[in-house]
């Protein structure tokens, strides 16, 4: 029979234990758990193609200023693009609540040897068109200037790697005829709400 | 891999190239065994007091991570607190408290170090998750194994290898891209990760296991040391308690031994007798005041110089002869001195004078006493003029003596000589001559008238029977004269016979000579047979010794005689009176010549005071005789005892004289 003094011990550890598990549970928990995404508006595709160069696909992601998970989109999308081999042009809405931190008209930002411009959001609703309802949510228009892909690069919340998603945009980068694939999970920030304006969320 | 780092491989100790450990003798294995567990209780205090810091800090590396790259999470313009930020203070926390506290209570449990394991190797995992799993955080986990290897105990590595494990394998199984950073993990990979973590995790448990060994081994070590230390400390304690005493008795013999300083002194100050130190030079090198008085030197200060200032004390060549003497025997007792003073006087010192050993170059140097006995030598001297008188008194008293005893047995010869003198005178006076002489005249005239006278006449007819009657009474007569003139005859024999004792006696008056204690007894004895004889004294022989003695024959005889005379009064009126004269060896080299008697004895009291001068017990006595024989025997190198039982019991006068060689 252990004694009054082992049990006590081994209780304490346990809840001690089992502490430690809940909360490292729970940060697993938040880490993987996708943001909304919605399918691009009709009206989105005109924009796509109005800011896509003729015969070059175009990836536009939207991402919020101050989302932690950014950094992450943001280092996903450069490998994407180191990885197409200039394949695909890209572009970024980024939507800041302070306005101050707008990007400025021209700016731009190289992520995997690739240019990329800066385009503000001030309010959401360009990405709101996109169906980015998420930080890091991402929209591909192929040469042709169809929306092949919508959803997010990153695997986590916040945690870099090379993911499935960015495997298939490289397919459809490379090949027109891949199966596209919308409504990637996307993990990050939500964007503001535009009122008025309420997409088709898939998740 | 070579076949010698196989060898150290399965033996760690060998492999790292130190001794490998010594045995533990059984009687020392309780002290190593405590001096491990001390040894481990440092180590794990050690890590202890690191890891008090390194868990903090750790939680406030996860708090900060979680600060600087998701202190906010952002819906559109509102913001909230970061989960990660929530996490990292609230999983720090919980990683944090529980083991410092275990820390605080039971710092040496076991359960503490698996508890700081768990909670160092789930820093890691935080670090991990916040770091959004970047491959270079899994390097903590690396680290953290190290940390928990300063424990050196290999259990602890265990738990915190198991608890990565469960946590690579769980994520790489359910959450891959949250530990791999990719969607899909193999087994493959967990395995590689788990290979890396069990690599370093081998090496550590590799190490606290040849670390405990080392320790075990310097323990062994340490703990000869603390015995030696204790044997030391022993030995030093009972060392210094030996130097204490020792330092004690020294400081105790160092008092009295200034004190005997100060004694030695005061003693040498005030002595009665001189001390001093000379060298053969003359130099004085000490002296205290006792001699300095003596020889009228000054009292205090350095008596500088030599044989110009202080060589003058010496009488002529008195100091050649002093230095000589006592370079022969190196030392001189009783050495008598004459010295000449500072003040013109003289004194005369007796010395005990010892040479002292010579240093090398030094000059010869001697050291003794002196005392003044100039009084004494002069006491002496008339001491010595008095005992002259004495002897010489004694001497003549002593012939007195002896012509006494002479003339008194002649005396007493001269008395029986008288007395025939006077029978014969009486004799002679009375005798019948004229009776012859008248009938001689009877018988003359004419033949016929004679004839007819003889036949008719009645006288004439009775005279021839008268004349025959006459004639037998002359030849009486004759032979009586005869044998009265033999007696005179043989008186003055003993007459001769005692002056010629007397006269060879006195011829060797003064001289020592080898002579026979048979003769000397004999001697002594014919003076007094006489005596002896008419007191009706019995004497009695008792001679056991042949040999000769030394002596001077005239003292022997005068002694003898003087304790034959008081043996004769001793025996006064005594029933059975009775001398026994004794020859016996004496002390070695000496023969006792004994006179005895039964008579009245002498008194206790009286037995010391009877050689004194002076002392008598006879109403007629001068108490000379004695003390002139007690001399007389001293002078011979012998010696006069006496002995009695007391009175009644009679006495013994024993006198002691050297054998002759």
């Amino acid at each position: 029979m252990p004694s009054r003094r082992s049990f006590f011990i081994f209780a304490f550890a346990g809840l001690w234990l089992a502490g430690l598990l809940g909360g490292f549970a729970a940060l697993q928990a938040y880490a993987g758990r996708p943001g909304r995404i919605a399918a691009p508006a009709a009206s989105a595709q005109a924009w796509l193609n109005a800011h896509r160069r003729p015969g070059r696909p175009l990836l536009v992601m939207a991402v919020h200023a101050r989302c932690p998970c950014t950094d992450a989109s943001l280092a996903e999308l450069g490998d994407f693009l180191d990885r197409a081999h200039g394949a695909c042009d890209a572009l970024l809405l980024r939507y800041s609540p302070d306005r101050a931190e707008a990007p400025r008209p021209g700016e731009t930002r190289v992520l995997g040897g690739v240019t990329v411009p800066l385009l503000a959001d001030p309010d959401g609703r360009l990405a709101a068109e996109l169906g980015a309802l998420t930080s890091g949510s991402a929209v591909l228009v192929d040469a042709a200037g169809q929306i092949r892909f919508y959803g997010g690069l990153t695997l986590e919340r916040g945690h870099r790697g090379r993911s499935p998603a960015q495997d298939a945009l490289l397919a459809l980068v490379a090949d027109r005829h891949a199966t596209a694939r919308p409504a990637a999970p996307v993990y990050g920030c939500p964007l503001p709400s535009v009122a008025g304006f309420a997409p088709e969320v898939c998740q | 891999m070579s076949v010698r780092m196989l060898a150290g491989w399965r033996n760690p100790t060998r492999f790292l190239g130190t001794r490998p450990p010594l045995a533990v003798e059984e009687g020392s294995r309780a002290p190593v065994e405590r001096l491990l567990e001390s040894y481990e209780r440092q180590v794990h205090a050690r890590a202890n007091l690191l890891f008090q810091w390194v868990l903090p800090l750790q939680w406030l590396l996860a708090v900060g991570i979680a600060a600087v790259f998701s202190p906010l999470a952002w819906a559109g313009a509102t913001s909230s607190v970061h989960p990660h930020l929530v996490g990292a203070l609230g999983l720090g926390l919980l990683l944090v408290v529980p083991p410092l506290l275990l820390v605080r209570w039971y710092p040496n449990a076991v359960t503490t170090r698996h508890a700081v394991a768990v909670a160092q190797v789930g820093f890691s995992a935080l670090l991990i998750h916040l770091s959004g799993g970047r491959i270079e955080t899994h390097f903590h986990v690396f680290g953290s194994l190290a940390f928990i290897a300063l424990y050196r105990d290999w259990r602890v590595l265990v738990t915190a290898t198991v608890v990565v494990a469960v946590d690579h394998l769980a994520r790489g199984l359910w959450y891959p891209e949250s530990v791999y950073g990719v969607s899909f993990a193999s087994a493959w990979r967990t395995l590689e990760h788990a290979a890396w973590v069990a690599f370093e995790v081998g090496v550590l448990i590799w190490y606290c296991i040849v670390s405990r060994q080392e320790m075990t081994e310097i323990c062994q070590h340490q703990s000869r040391n603390e015995e030696l230390l204790n044997q030391l400390d022993h030995r030093v304690r009972d060392r210094t308690l030996a130097l204490e005493t020792e330092m004690q008795e020294r400081m105790r013999a160092s008092r009295e031994l200034q004190q005997s300083e100060e004694r030695y002194r005061q003693l040498i100050t005030n002595a009665s007798v001189g001390i001093f130190e000379t060298t053969q030079g003359g130099a004085i090198l000490f002296a205290n005041p006792y001699i300095r008085r003596c020889l009228g030197l000054p009292s205090t200060g350095r008596l500088e110089g030599g044989n110009e200032t202080l060589g003058g004390i010496w009488m002529g060549d008195d100091r050649q002869r002093f230095w000589e003497k006592l370079q022969k025997t190196g030392e001189l007792r009783g050495y008598e001195v004459r010295f000449r003073t500072a003040t013109g006087g003289t004194v005369n010192m007796l010395m005990n004078v010892r040479l002292q050993p010579q240093q090398p170059g030094g000059p010869l140097i001697c050291e003794g006493t002196a005392e003044d006995i100039t009084e004494r030598v002069r006491a002496q001297s008339e001491v010595e003029q008095l005992n002259r008188q004495l002897l010489d008194a004694s001497r003549r008293a002593g012939m007195a003596e002896v012509a006494t005893g002479v003339l008194h047995n002649v005396g007493n010869v001269l008395t029986s000589v008288n007395l025939i003198v006077h029978d014969l005178q009486e004799r002679l006076h009375g005798n019948r001559l004229p009776h012859l002489e008248r009938a001689a005249g009877m018988l003359q005239g004419e033949p016929a008238q004679v004839a007819e006278f003889l036949t008719h006449d009645e006288t004439g007819r009775q005279l021839p029977g008268f004349i025959s009657r006459l004639s037998a009474h002359f030849v009486d007569e004759k032979k009586k004269f005869e044998a009265d003139l033999e007696k005179l005859a043989g008186h003055f024999v003993h007459i001769r016979d005692i002056i010629v004792t007397q006269q060879s006696s006195a011829r060797m008056l003064g001289m020592i000579e080898n002579v026979p204690p048979l003769l000397l007894i004999e001697d002594a004895l014919r003076l007094s047979a006489q005596s002896f004889e008419r007191h009706g004294i019995a004497v009695v022989k008792d001679f056991a010794v042949t040999g000769s003695v030394q002596a001077d024959r005239h003292k022997v005889l005068q002694i003898l005689v003087n304790l034959l005379r008081n043996a004769k009064d001793a025996l006064r009126e005594c029933p059975d009176a009775r001398i026994t004269l004794t020859i016996a060896p004496g002390a070695e080299g000496f023969v006792q010549l004994a006179v005895s008697d039964n008579g009245i004895g002498i008194p206790a009291e009286n037995l010391a005071k009877l050689f004194q001068h002076g002392f008598t017990t006879k109403p007629d006595g001068h108490g000379f005789g004695l003390h002139s024989c007690v001399l007389a025997a001293r002078e011979m190198k012998g010696d006069l005892a006496a002995s009695s039982d007391g009175p009644g019991c009679g006495a013994t006068f024993t006198l002691s004289l050297p054998l002759a060689p």
